[in-house]
């Protein structure tokens, strides 16, 4: 299990409702990085804020060091899907908009469509490169290691740092 | 507190204290209605509260659900605020780029034609018929403007209930230790 050392100092979240916050990021990503599921985005982020309040209340347990570098890291998985969060909920509003639209509107929301889905394009490649960067073998490893995470929990969706 | 050892609740619900009056404290300075990054700033504010609340659920009791259930839906409402500002800046930029090529197309216009003044102030300010992209784009910035205005009035509302039950996690000896 979690590497406590002599540090336990007051109540935190248990080690095993932090192994699942983290192996629920494995679990989301392949659906993350997948071209057309939108849901997917919206859920890891979810997931990332989830493993962020955890680890902040568990503080109080192990002091502000040891979950540092963990945090920053969940917080950078958060920063890396919030662009393409964004262009998910534009184009959906804007196929909708086009599809409700009268004739002599048409090419107005056309426009609209073509602009989210281009920036939607841009926006999930740059997020695909950067959950690659962030969410590697090495992490895995780490949160393993600190938690006690079975390894089945990790690699049964995605597979050893796979992103998509 | 009473003096002895807090109870599971009390402890729960001084650890969500700190985040709880960060969010007042927030909200409380966003004066500005018109503003998206005070708004936002408000929203991850609530974020920070929720999430955290959600982890302390089991030792929140009732109250604790009075709380996750009025931050959702503030989380909700102020989502809707922030899709809609980003996408009322797409519908702007397309407008604008929108007139700067039909401000193209008329200088092309009186570079072949200098005397073709009319028609090219035309190009500018009538709708060029149904692949003029202006009519749909104003029409969806209104719809926009309107979706805002609604949106606000509920974020107002779903504040109110909410700043109520988070005066009983802030003030001591209240519904907090329910």
């Amino acid at each position: 299990m979690g590497n406590h050392g002599g540090s336990r100092r007051r109540p935190g979240v248990e080690d095993g409702e932090l192994a699942r916050r983290w192996a629920a990021l494995w679990r989301e990503l392949p659906r993350a990085t997948a071209a057309d599921d939108l849901e997917g985005v919206h859920d890891l982020r979810v997931a990332s804020r989830r493993v962020r309040a955890a680890m902040e209340l568990d503080v109080a347990r192990h002091g502000k060091g040891w979950h540092r570098s963990l945090r920053r890291t969940a917080k950078a998985v958060t920063r890396a899907l919030g662009d393409t969060r964004d262009c998910d909920a534009a184009l959906a509003a804007f196929v909708a908009a086009r599809d409700a639209s009268a004739p002599e509107h048409r090419a107005g929301a056309d426009r609209l469509v073509r602009r989210a889905a281009a920036n939607r394009e841009l926006a999930h490649a740059a997020m695909v490169d950067a959950l690659g960067e962030i969410m590697t073998p090495r992490l895995k490893r780490k949160v393993r290691r600190r938690f006690g995470l079975p390894d089945g929990d990790l690699t049964a969706a995605s597979g050893e740092g796979a992103t998509s | 507190m009473n003096g002895g050892a807090a109870s599971p609740a009390e402890q729960a619900w001084a650890r969500l204290a700190p985040r709880a009056r960060a969010l007042l404290a927030t909200a409380q300075a966003a004066t500005d209605p018109r503003s998206s990054a005070q708004l936002h700033e408000v929203r991850l504010a609530a974020k920070r509260l929720r999430y955290a609340a959600e982890v302390l659920q089991p030792a929140l009791g009732e109250h604790g659900a009075v709380v996750l259930a009025g931050l959702r839906r503030l989380q909700f409402v102020l989502g809707e605020v922030h899709d809609l500002d980003l996408r009322v800046a797409i519908i702007e930029s397309e407008l604008l780029l929108s007139q700067q090529e039909l401000a193209m197309a008329a200088s092309r216009l009186l570079a072949d034609d200098p005397a073709s003044e009319a028609a090219a102030l035309a190009l500018l300010v009538k709708p060029a018929g149904e692949q003029d992209p202006r009519p749909g784009l104003i029409a969806v910035l209104a719809d926009h403007r309107r979706q805002r205005a609604d949106a606000l009035s509920a974020y107002r509302l779903a504040w109110q209930d909410l700043e109520a039950a988070l005066q009983c996690v802030t003030v001591p000896g209240t519904a907090r230790n329910q």
